[in-house]
């Protein structure tokens, strides 16, 4: 589990892909409690510790195959399905506030209602892969996002 | 009185009503304020000091001038420079120093070529160096940064010791105005900001200090006292620490659950408390805090203010991982929490048989004064925590937090985060919610360190006022001080707690944010008068007097 020494230079979509292998979509639907899913307040959420823990611990293992990316898990907002926020994270981004719910990017609503990867280029001059996560049924519960910051 | 210069009543702790007449214990600041009459002046005041003379001398150097720039921020008047816009208002600190006779003093102060006379009573008392309530200034790393851009934009500044340079005239003026400067050195995400750890390496069995060197240097001044050198309370070591563990530090939350991560931690928690030993850093009370909220996404536990009672799971985690490590043992690494929502059930639960330091919501716990008598029967330290929301020019918002800790026999009080710097900072168009700032960058007036506001002064005052209750408290009982603090404030005994809401048996992840606020609004307590912390100062000193 040691972080590489040296950057592999493995393209950002293949560290999706492997990602993607070890993210799991029904722990990813499991992580809030079904009190929690339209919850409001910051000290309103609470979380499945063992769901969460799988997810948190797969995310920083993923991060640790590419130099410089932060990964972190979105989903939609049922109550709001144009909004969105992450609910699990290993490390920071910058282009936006993880603990705000707010407008989904398009490029994340085409993800989730497509299925398939989208690519945004952000302002603070990171650029972001989001890649859809499927549970066991194949359905999108979620966005995978692996951002890469700026060199 | 002067046609330029006019004093004014509505200041700090002493009785202004056409002439400088003050009175002060020893070992203490005491302080006025002039308004000139030409408002809003770019050009520095000319303002000259006499020595003040009695039974012995109090030098003029013990005399220093500030004016108000917006919003509160006091200036020294020796580093102004021209063209700084500033308020009118001068504000003047005396220091009485330990070794000078009690007796009648006079001097002056010359503002612009006119004279002030200056008429000062020194009493007897003498007030500690030491604070006997903990002031405390809550902060965030690298909030310091933020506030000089050539700081903020330096890469290699904690390499290069400006780092450490600019933070220690933080920790000197919060020393300096009897606070404590405290920063948390990692984020939500529990990455540590760099120096606020010691340097790691190696996994599992091989995690281990790499290098204790930039640790050291940053550290080590606060420790040993030596970063206060020439400051008037001395060389006295800070009293708290945070240390930087927290959930992914020094054992990676990727082995969360697995052996290893149970000796990453103990090895390198270990290796802290043998570095502590020999360094003789024994005065200090090093904090294990885990600050982590779920709100920011990283953990699935709160371990500040935790709501939902089964998060209390993660300190008992850590109790078990720290066994034989964490105690009251020089030196003494203790756990310390954040207790609000659950403070009803965490006061007397197992939790407070092992964690030392509880810093406590200053509303819930006012619903709660059975706690203080069984909290310090397990030893615990017990601070009251808030925000400041007003720029009370009469220090009523910030001083009852003193008032309140010393009446609900507490030792001391937090102010969550007093460098929180808004773009707005210096704008007339600040925010209530912006107001709980206390130290301010000084590099928008061309000044490269901290400047205090009228609100960090008015505190260090109010702290001195702590001392002198103390001293009394030593002196005629501890009721006697408490009946003075009442006769004074015109409250009851019972005025310093509220009472219980309705909705505190129900577990607190029920209560709603308007309930809360309700519950506030149920017992408001009237508002201390104006002159409240002057009459109540003479009125201790009237009292140690006899």
């Amino acid at each position: 589990m040691k972080k590489p020494r040296k950057d592999l230079g493995i393209p950002l979509e293949e560290v999706a892909q492997i990602g993607l292998l070890f993210l799991d979509g029904d722990a990813f639907e499991q992580v809030l409690p079904e009190k929690c899913l339209t919850y409001h307040g910051g000290d309103d959420l609470d979380y499945n510790e063992e769901e969460f823990n799988l997810l948190k611990i797969a995310l920083m293992k993923i991060e640790r195959i590419r130099p410089g990316i932060s990964a972190l898990l979105w989903r939609r907002r049922p109550d709001a399905p144009e909004k969105g926020e992450v609910l699990v994270a290993a490390s920071t981004i910058n282009w936006t506030p993880i603990t705000r719910v707010a407008d989904l990017p398009r490029q994340m609503l085409k993800c989730l209602e497509e299925g398939k990867p989208t690519r945004l280029k952000h302002k603070d001059g990171s650029h972001s892969l989001f890649s859809p996560l499927l549970n066991s049924d194949a359905e999108v519960v979620g966005v995978f996002e692996l951002n890469q910051k700026a060199s | 009185m002067s046609k330029k210069c006019k004093l004014v009543v509505r200041s700090d702790l002493a009785k202004l009503d056409g002439a400088v007449e003050l009175r002060s214990p020893r070992n203490a600041y005491v302080s006025f304020e002039m308004l000139l009459e030409r408002a809003r002046r770019a050009a520095p005041p000319d303002i000259k000091f006499s020595h003040l003379k009695g039974p012995s001398r109090i030098p003029a150097r013990e005399c220093e001038a500030y004016v108000r720039a917006w919003p509160e921020v006091l200036l020294p008047v020796k580093e102004l420079a021209p063209g700084v816009k500033w308020e009118g208002e001068v504000w003047v600190d005396i220091f009485v120093p330990p070794d000078v006779e009690p007796g009648s003093y006079t001097g002056s102060v010359t503002v612009d070529g006119e004279k002030v006379p200056v008429a000062l009573e020194v009493v007897k008392a003498v007030v500690p160096d030491k604070s006997t309530l903990t002031a405390d200034y809550n902060n965030y790393a690298d909030g310091v940064s933020r506030g000089f851009e050539s700081l903020w934009s330096d890469p290699r500044r904690f390499q290069n010791g400006r780092y450490f340079e600019m933070e220690r005239k933080f920790f000197r003026l919060a020393h300096e105005h009897r606070g404590l400067f405290h920063l948390l050195g990692y984020g939500h995400s529990g990455k540590v900001v760099p120096t606020f750890a010691p340097e790691v390496e190696g996994e599992g069995k091989n995690r281990g200090v790499k290098s204790w060197e930039l640790f050291d240097q940053h550290f080590g001044p606060y420790l040993d006292g030596s970063a206060f050198k020439g400051t008037r309370r001395g060389e006295i070591p800070i009293p708290y620490l945070y240390l930087p563990i927290n959930l992914d530090w020094p054992a990676s939350y990727l082995k969360w659950g697995k052996k290893g991560y149970r000796t990453e931690f103990r090895q390198v928690l270990a290796e802290m408390k043998k570095h502590f030993a020999q360094k003789k850093w024994n005065r200090t009370y090093l904090e294990v805090f885990f600050n982590h909220k779920k709100r920011y996404k990283y953990f699935p536990y709160d371990g500040d203010e935790t709501r939902h009672m089964w998060d209390d799971k993660v300190l008992y985690i850590f109790k078990e991982l720290a066994a034989g490590l964490v105690d009251s043992r020089r030196p003494r690494i203790i756990f310390r929490t954040d207790s609000s929502w659950a403070f009803g059930e965490h006061f007397d639960s197992e939790l407070s048989r092992f964690i030392k330091l509880w810093v406590v919501n200053r509303r819930i716990h006012s619903w709660f004064p059975e706690s203080v008598k069984e909290m310090k029967e397990r030893d615990c330290i017990i601070w009251i925590y808030g925000a400041i929301r007003d720029m009370d020019v009469h220090f009523n918002d910030v001083g009852t937090f003193m008032l309140d800790a010393f009446m609900r026999g507490v030792d001391g009080f937090t102010y969550w985060s007093v460098t929180q710097w808004k773009p707005n900072l210096f704008s007339r168009k600040t925010r209530r919610a912006d107001w709980d700032v206390l130290i301010y960058p000084g590099e928008a007036f061309g000044i490269d360190a901290p400047l205090g506001g009228r609100r960090l002064k008015g505190m260090r005052n109010i702290m001195q006022l702590s001392e002198l209750l103390f001293m009394l408290a030593d002196k005629k009982g501890m009721s006697t001080a408490k009946r003075l603090v009442n006769r004074i404030t015109g409250y009851t005994q019972a005025d310093w707690w509220s009472p219980k809401p309705d909705f505190v048996n129900d577990p607190p992840y029920t209560w709603t944010n308007a309930k809360l606020s309700d519950a506030g609004k149920n017992a408001p307590r009237k508002p201390l008068a104006r002159d409240v912390f002057p009459r109540l100062y003479a009125a201790v000193l009237d009292a140690l007097e006899k």
